[in-house]
């Protein structure tokens, strides 16, 4: 079974034989975010308010892998040594 | 437990002078490679938490490095990126502090000077990311204890 979700918070969870062997493994876990685009989504036309407003989507990776950090900390393992 | 970041990068629409059949083709430009500089630093900065990050996509696709039709290739300010914070690579990541006032002249979107540091035995490579979209931003390296004795810096 894959499950793959898309969005700025997407996460995943792959148990199939092949993406374990590919990709994710037991000890690891997806996620695919992209920061999307703004205004009238071309990527060469853009006023300087949506210049920021796209560098600023691309910081919000600091608190996707932050967040899900923290999450998988509850329930891994090795980190919490249980 | 690790994370893999399958994949990021800005997500334009496909540019109409671009043959459809290429899906979401476009050119990136330079505000695609900022956000690949501030995305590589902040997967720098977690070294420990990622196992694998990959850009979307290599070519004629979402945040291409490179862009190809027929006979002509070309690579775009995406690889440039790549090519300079490849100096990272094989290296270790150490704690980066980047202290400046924020760049961003829009309120709604705060953003300020960004960046990563690595290093592999003596020699310590730092990558920053200045947002400001017309403006330099002063920046002085420093090493804090002193390990590093910044004699020669390369920005």
């Amino acid at each position: 079974m894959s499950t793959t979700m898309h969005g700025p918070t997407a996460f995943s969870t792959n148990s199939s034989k092949k993406a374990r062997g590919l990709c994710a493994t037991s000890t690891e876990r997806r996620c695919i975010t992209n920061c999307g685009t703004t205004g009238t989504s071309a990527a060469d036309q853009f006023t300087p308010a949506e210049w920021y407003e796209l560098l600023f989507k691309a910081n919000h990776m600091e608190q996707l892998i932050t967040n899900h950090w923290q999450i998988m900390g509850e329930v891994d393992k090795i980190r919490t040594g249980a | 437990m690790k994370l893999v970041v399958d994949e990021w990068g800005a997500r334009h629409h496909t540019d109409p002078s671009i043959d459809p059949s290429y899906l979401w083709a476009y050119f990136p430009t330079l505000r695609d490679a900022l956000v690949s500089g501030i995305t590589l630093d902040t997967f720098n900065r977690h070294a420990d938490k990622i196992a694998m990050a990959n850009a979307a996509e290599l070519i004629n696709n979402i945040h291409s490095s490179v862009l190809a039709a027929g006979d002509w290739f070309t690579v775009t300010p995406v690889y440039h990126v790549f090519d300079m914070y490849a100096a990272h690579q094989g290296n270790k990541s150490i704690r980066a502090i980047v202290s400046a006032p924020s760049a961003s002249r829009s309120s709604q979107y705060p953003l300020t000077l960004s960046g990563s540091c690595s290093l592999r035995e003596k020699r310590a490579m730092l990558t920053v990311v200045n947002p400001e979209v017309e403006n330099a931003t002063p920046a002085t390296p420093s090493s804090t204890p002193r390990r590093f004795s910044l004699r020669r810096v390369i920005i």
